[in-house]
Order: structure tokens, then sequence, then C-alpha cells
């Protein structure tokens, strides 16, 4: 039972992680390997916000996610828009999008570790109590409870902002093809702003949670759910949202079973294998029904 | 005389630098030899591990160096014909993502094979085997390999591959024959300079092959310019000897690295090599831009948009 609970936090995580990503890598075919750093980031911004114990919660979230969705707009409007509206031979711009947020991630990292000289960093207590409560033998603290509802409100909230607002038309209708969809209308460059914006923040949120949650943490921690996260796209199918959160939960009870049941050892190859798995044998990932066509 | 004695204390001096970039470029070949076909493929790095143990391993067991390079090299050659046969339905960022996840895992199984690899303590005194100029000698000849691939029929080939595969198919090329021969070469180089690492430098580690070497690699080829081999080359010059010319600004020099990969894919999608062809075209006063190595037919239309220097429409 209380596997369940830490499977259940972590896929809410990973929810909130992975949404950002797939967000950003189904609409703008732009793969972030930024997020994970945007992600350290908000945590380190809640950490620095924290430290004189002044600000409370509520405002250090708000302000880590416009944070951290700015650090993503940022990038869009220095690098990710040019390239998009500079390369129009597709295999070009992604390549060049990946090469250009692994810049980003480097930049942010060095960032991070300068100013916490290389140690990890959590946030002050002060700012928000931690509180275990007990059922049973299953223990839940009040922070794991947040994460959950938020996962779920995020999940609820992109699923239908994408398929039934003007916004989340437009954000698909770009995904499927961003010429057309400029002709008629759409303001291609804004959308996508606004789309790295969400992603970007989704990425703070996650962050400043987990860092609350794990109490410290360092700059490799981004990686390390980048690398998970990437394995939901695929699992999930790229740019489904329902993919993503489904494929979020699956990955993170199998690593939980892996570390308390399995050869623990192993948990991380989990990710890796489904990866390889799931590419060779249904390319288009489990939960999407659209056909894989990339020629 | 006295310059014959100040390069060989500069040689003395830097050996362990020369010996890094050499084998390193070997990886960065790897990397683009794949790119310049237009398969995305990162497995060279998983290849390292691989090639780093087998060869490591042989050597350790009393085989002649030769022999253990070449078992590499011919293992290796099976295993990655084997993975392109496996990959063979992916393309672009997908199979970017498989390999990653090959190599990953390759790591993983290093880090809990306990009995062949030593797990986390990894292997160690593996008798020095190889000498600097081996491995010179062996990035001349992968140089060469490449430049050939690069020129004539199958430079054109390999090209027109990556621009439209389609189309090349429908010029009776056989593709899917030329993709699995560039992913073995690809895997074979990486192996090669993993197989040099643990001859060389006498130990592995599990960790060697990580996530951090996955970027290395591509960030040399990219930044250096994926379009021809003596752009991987650059980039693993510069990587590796940049880093250590900057000590400086210390601390801050990732913020500076990451900055020209922006500026680089940004502005310069061919990378410096792509910089450097660019301008000599220009200075040579060739207006048409054509580029020799090109498939008749394979110009993709790219309206209204500065396109790659090799994706330039003939005019």
């Amino acid at each position: 039972m209380q596997q369940l609970v830490n499977a259940i936090v972590f896929g809410s995580i990973l929810t909130l992680f992975s949404l950002g990503l797939s967000l950003a890598w189904g609409t703008l075919d732009v793969l972030n390997l930024a997020h994970g750093a945007v992600f350290v980031f908000a945590g380190f911004l809640t950490y620095e916000l924290t430290k004189d114990g002044t600000l409370s919660f509520v405002p250090t979230l708000i302000i880590s996610m416009i944070g951290a969705g700015a650090v993503t707009v940022a990038l869009e409007l220095i690098a990710f828009r040019r390239i998009r509206n500079n390369f129009r031979v597709k295999r070009q711009a992604e390549l060049s999008t990946l090469v250009a947020s692994i810049g980003a991630a480097t930049i942010i990292n060095q960032f991070i570790s300068n100013e916490t000289d290389n140690t990890t960093f959590g946030p002050s207590q002060s700012a928000f109590h931690i509180h275990q409560y007990k059922v049973g033998s299953v223990g839940i603290t009040n922070i794991q409870i947040i994460i959950v509802a938020a996962a779920v409100v995020v999940a609820i909230g992109l699923d239908q902002w994408v398929r039934r607002s003007r916004h989340g038309r437009a954000v698909r209708a770009v995904a499927y093809d961003p010429a057309t969809s400029g002709l008629l209308g759409v303001n291609v460059n804004l959308l996508a702003a606004v789309t790295m914006f969400v992603a970007g923040a989704l990425a703070g949120l996650a962050g400043v949670l987990l860092a609350i949650n794990l109490g410290s943490e360092d700059v490799s921690v981004g990686q390390d759910y980048l690398l998970t996260a990437f394995a939901i796209l695929i699992v999930g199918g790229v740019g489904s949202v329902r993919g993503a959160i489904a494929a979020a939960y699956l990955i993170a009870i199998a690593e939980t079973a892996v570390i308390a049941y399995g050869p623990s050892q192993w948990s991380d190859g989990v990710a890796f294998a489904l990866i390889l798995l799931v590419l060779l044998i249904r390319p288009q990932g489990l939960f999407a029904r659209r056909r894989f066509e990339r020629v | 005389m006295n310059a014959l004695a100040s390069i060989g204390s500069w040689y003395t001096n830097n050996e362990t630098l020369i010996q890094q970039i050499l084998i390193l470029a070997l990886l960065a070949f790897g990397i683009q030899v794949a790119l310049r076909t237009g398969i995305f493929s990162l497995a060279s790095i998983g290849f390292y591990a691989i090639g780093s143990y087998t060869a490591g391993l042989l050597v350790k067991d009393g085989w002649v160096t030769i022999l253990a390079i070449l078992a590499t090299v011919a293992l290796t050659a099976m295993l990655g014909w084997l993975l392109a046969v496996l990959l063979v339905r992916l393309r672009d960022l997908y199979l970017a993502m498989a390999t990653v996840a090959f190599d990953l895992m390759i790591g993983v199984i290093a880090l809990n094979w306990t009995g062949l690899t030593g797990g986390p303590l990894g292997v160690v005194g593996i008798p020095i085997s190889v000498s600097t100029l081996t491995i010179f000698l062996t990035v001349v000849g992968a140089g060469l390999l490449l430049s050939l691939l690069e020129r004539g029929t199958i430079g054109r080939t390999l090209e027109a591959i990556r621009e439209d595969e389609e189309l090349a198919q429908s010029l009776s090329v056989d593709t899917g024959r030329y993709r699995r021969f560039a992913f073995v070469i690809s895997c074979v180089l990486g192996a090669l300079a993993g197989a040099y690492h643990a001859l060389l430098f006498t130990d592995i580690q599990a960790t060697d092959a990580g996530f951090d070497l996955i970027v290395l690699a591509l960030t040399m080829v990219i930044i250096g310019g994926f379009g021809s081999w003596r752009g991987a080359l650059v980039g693993a010059i510069l990587l590796t000897w940049i880093p250590l010319k900057l000590t400086s600004i210390g601390e801050w020099w990732d913020v500076v690295y990451g900055a020209l990969m922006i500026f680089v894919a940004t502005f310069a999608p061919g990378g410096l090599f792509g910089l450097w062809r660019d301008l000599t075209r220009r200075v040579s006063g060739s207006k048409s831009g054509q580029d020799p190595a090109r498939l008749q037919g394979t110009a993709i239309v790219t309206p209204g948009g500065r396109a790659p220097p090799s994706a330039r429409e003939p005019t």
C-alpha cells in the first residue's frame, strides 16, 4: 500500500513534468532538452525566495512558475522561433532546436551550480511545514497530497484546454500544419510563445513541488527526470496528453515496483527498456491512435 | 635542432590531450557519418562502451592487441548491423530517442553485469597496449574512408538519401542497404574509440559512456559541422582543447560553451565547417552556390527561408 502511494506521488510529478515536454514536442516539434534544467531552476528559485523565511508557499510557487515559464519563453524568442522560421527543412530544424536546448540546459545548470557552490540546495522549512498523515500503516504528507491534486487538476485542465478551447484548437492546428494555420489567421509566433510559457510553467510547478517534497536536490535531478520523461513521451505517444498521463503513472508504478520488490539496481533500466520496446513494436506509442507517419 | 626539441617537449606536455582529441575525433566521426546520411543515430556511444569492454577484457585476458581490436571490430559490426535491422522503421527524433535509450541501457547493463564488467568498480589494470601513433593512423584512415564516402557516386548517393529518401528510392537506390552500411560504420567507429580509450588509459568505468558523453559527442559534430568529417575533427579539437585553455574564466566556461551552442544552432546550422565553406565559396566568386557533391534533382525547395548550405537550391 505504501508503495502504491509512493508510485502515485512519483507518477504525479512525472505527469506535471512530462506534459510540458509533450506539449512543446507535439505542437511545435521542439524537443526541449532544457526542460529538466528549467525544472531544477524553479526549485532553485524556491530556495532563493524562501531563504530569508518571509515569503509563504503560494507566492513562492507562483513566482517560481512564472520564472520557469519566462526562461522557456526567452529560449523560444532567442532560438526556437528563429530556427522554426529560418530552417524550412524539418529535420534540420529539429536537430538545431535540440542542440540549442542542450546549450540552454548547460547555461542554466552552470548558473545554478555556481550560485549554490555545487552543493545540494532545498527550500527553507519556514515556507512550507511538511506534515505526515497516517492512515493505518500508510503515510502520506501534505505536500504529497498537493502534488497529486495538482497533477489531477493540471491533467484535466490541459486536456480540456487542448481539446475544447479556441486556443487549444489553434495549438493543434499549428501542430498539424503551421504554414496553413498561419494563413488562416493563427498568430503562430504568439501561440508558440504561449505554449512554451505553459510548458515552462508546468516544469516550474513540478520543480517547486518536487523541491519541497525532496527537501534538497541538485542539478542532476533534472537530467534523471528528463530521461524518464523521454520514456513517457514515447510510451504515451508524442503530443498525446492522455497518453502522457497514462504512461507517467505506468512508468512510476513499474519503477517503484522494481525498486521495492525486484532487482532494484535495474530500476534505471526500466524507462530505457520501455523506450526501446515501444519504439520497436509500436512506434506511435501505446495510447496513440494516429498512424505513425514520419517520412 | 632547437625547434625539434621544442616540438618534442610541447608534445610531451600535451600528449594526454592529443590522445583524448584523437579518441573523441573517432567517436565524432561515428556520429558525423550517420548524420550526414540523414540517420540521427547516437548509438556510437553505446558501442563506445561495448568496444571498450570487449577490447579491454580481451587484452587483459592475454590476447594480442591487434587480434583483440579486430575481434572488437567484427563483433561490433555484427551488433551494429543487428541494431540497424531492428531500428529500420525509425527516423529522426524517434531514432535518436531509441539510440539514446540503447546507449543508456548498455550503461545500466555494464553497471549490473558484475561478473563480466566489474559493475561499479569497473575494469582496471588493462595493460597499455596501443601507442598514440596507432590511434593517429586510425584517425587518418577513418578520415580517408569518410572523405571517400563524401565523394563520387557514393557520396552523392548518401547525400541524396539524407535530402529525400523517397526520391532516392525512385532513382533505384537501395536506401536501406546504404543506411545500414552507414549505421554499421558509425557503430564501429564508436567502438574503436572506446577500445582505444580502454587500451590507452588502462581502466573502464561503467559511467564512462553516459548521457554526458552523448551530449559531448553530438555537440562536437554540430559545432564543427556535420556536413563533413573535417567538421567533426574541428569540433573534437575545439571542445577538448578550449575548456583547458579557458581555465581563467573557470566556473563560467560552461555558460560561454552553452551560448556558443545556441549561437551555432540558431545562426550556423552547418557548424564552423559550414561557415568556412560558405565564406570560401563567396570569396572564390562562385555565385551558383552549387555543391559539387549533389545528386541532380534532389534540391529541396525552401520557400522564403534560409536553407542549410547543403540543402541550397542549385540555381
